[in-house]
């Protein structure tokens, strides 16, 4: 094992600007892979949250009972496309109007509880249930009115699709570009040892002894470019995704914790050693007679 | 040690080996000469398992060469030293490196290591040059290395091809010295050479091949 590693050592220090070439490669890759990795899960977060946003809301009737409130929050609950309510009384409508208009003491003295509507807020699970939940409520006799911005709530679902789509589409797109990156310098690194390999084989080596030392230098420069890509995005990503929603979304912000770094960084990391070890594998085997 | 029985080895359909007879025993010193072309080189990829034959069988030692499953191949080339006719020395390697890879590859330890190399770079007359590369030394000297890296993990058998190749006569004589001190010290020898005058000086058996068939087999001891 020692003389593997002094074997990737000499195979490294003695081809730096291979392995520099190596190195730059495969860490602009991963650096690409992993910027998009963390976009990815940070949006994906933001769009499941955003999804359930929107509401649709349910005006009673005066003489709507508590109990056939109650009723029609266990009918749309019973669908299982609801994710949460929002039920306000008259006074809290009325709470909420005073609050909003407290500076205007004319619009304050026209309204009293009495004219205000008591209102159910129900927010859906996908965006695309929406509909559905509003024609509930519209068939219950004690709705007086049913509010949603329908366009709204179509373009949106359609957004959040579409990004879905590209963005898995091109996440997997990126991972087998790393994969063959991986594979092509390795299989290079071989090559250019490929002498090297045949003597050892000559002289008595198994495979693994020749194995080894290739082996661990695909997993230094896949362990070295994830760490060093992991670094770089750590700073970046939040730039770039700032932008992103400055674009889409506004005020809201993109919520990437620190753990979906360190597990964006680790799967690179492993990423780089199973990449390494099917390339180096395919690559030695390439040069070994049986 | 070494037994041939019918062996057959083409390339396309010209035979390299014809239907090859041959025992050698333990601790022998054997000639193998011929022409070029005559099919030494091929003698000895087929007992390294280099290559496989069309036909017949060998052994080494106990191991039946030609069905030995490959993961076993390690084993039987750590029987056999090799001086390769075209070295197959590192380039990129010290010298002092280039002999210790088989003792790397046997797995011993640098401290051995280092005192089995400047044991045989003594034994080949080459002490104080292991810190040069191949390219710094001269053709008498390369092969030398190549006899100490071949000797290095103390093989039952030495194969040597063409050893004095390209050497001026008295660097070949040096050459014959050492590979007769080795072969005094129990490893049996095998070398391939079309040099006649360094056959008949020493009292050795000789194996002629042409075209691949043995044409004579002359025991002198
Ligand atoms: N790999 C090969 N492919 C095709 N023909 C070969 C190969 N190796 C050797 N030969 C042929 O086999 C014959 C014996 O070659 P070789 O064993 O190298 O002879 P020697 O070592 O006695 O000069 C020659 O005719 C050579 O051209
Ligand atoms: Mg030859």
């Amino acid at each position: 094992m020692k003389s593997a590693f002094n074997a990737t050592w000499r195979h490294i220090r003695r081809s730096p600007y291979q392995a520099a070439a190596a190195i730059i490669t495969m860490t602009s890759t991963f650096l690409v892979v992993m910027m998009f990795a963390l976009i990815f899960l940070g949006s994906t977060l933001l769009l499941s949250h955003l999804e359930s946003l929107p509401q649709v809301t349910a005006f009673f009737r005066d003489e709507a009972k508590q109990e056939n409130i109650d009723a029609l929050k266990q009918q749309l609950e019973a669908s299982g496309k609801a994710a949460s309510f929002k039920f306000v009384s008259k006074d809290e409508a009325l709470n909420i109007y005073r609050e909003q208009n407290k500076n205007d003491k004319l619009l304050l003295e026209l309204v009293t509880a009495e004219i205000l509507p008591a209102s159910l807020e129900v927010s859906a699970l996908k965006v695309g249930d929406l509909p559905e939940l509003a024609e509930i409520m519209k068939q219950s006799s004690i709705v007086e009115d049913v509010v949603f911005a329908r366009d709204v709530v179509d373009k949106l679902a359609k957004f959040i699709e579409g990004t879905r789509v590209i963005t898995t589409a091109l996440a997997i797109l990126l991972f087998v570009s790393l994969v063959f990156t991986t594979l092509f310098i390795i299989s290079l690194r071989v090559f250019v040892h490929k002498d090297e390999i045949e003597t050892m084989r000559l002289l008595g080596a198994g495979r693994w002894k020749i194995f080894w030392p290739f082996l661990l230098e695909g997993i230094f420069y896949g362990v070295f470019s994830a760490t060093f890509s992991g670094i770089v995005s750590f700073f970046v990503t939040p730039l770039v995704a700032s932008f992103y929603q400055d674009i889409f979304l506004g005020v809201l912000t993109l919520p990437i914790p620190v753990v979906v770094y360190l597990i964006v960084v680790g799967s690179g990391i492993l990423l780089g050693i199973l990449a390494s070890f099917i390339g180096g594998y395919i690559a030695v085997n390439r040069y070994i007679k049986a | 040690m070494i037994k041939f029985d019918k062996v057959v080895k083409k390339f396309g359909s010209t035979p390299a080996l014809d239907n090859v007879d041959l025992e050698i025993n333990d601790k022998e010193f054997v000639f193998l000469t011929g022409p070029t072309g005559a099919g030494k080189t091929t003698f000895f990829r087929l007992l390294i398992r280099d290559l496989l034959p069309t036909k017949g069988k060998i052994f080494v030692g106990d191991l039946d060469v030609a069905k030995l499953p490959s993961h076993k191949i390690p084993h039987l080339r750590k029987k056999i030293g090799v001086v390769f006719q075209d070295l197959k020395l590192l380039l990129d390697r010290t010298i002092f490196e280039n002999i210790a890879l088989p003792l790397e590859i046997i797995g011993k330890t640098p401290s051995e290591i280092k005192r089995r190399v400047d044991e045989l770079l003594f034994l080949v007359g080459l002490s104080g040059l292991g810190v040069r590369f191949p390219r710094e030394l001269s053709g008498g000297e390369l092969q030398r290395v190549t006899i100490a890296r071949a000797i290095a993990a103390d093989p039952q058998i030495l194969l040597a091809d063409e050893p004095t190749g390209n050497l001026d006569i008295g660097t070949s004589w040096g050459i014959m010295k050492l590979l007769s001190e080795i072969n005094e010290r129990g490893t049996t020898v095998v070398m391939a050479t079309h040099n006649m005058e360094i056959v008949a000086a020493l009292k050795k058996r000789k194996i002629v091949l042409d075209k691949g068939k043995i044409t004579k087999d002359e025991k002198r001891i």
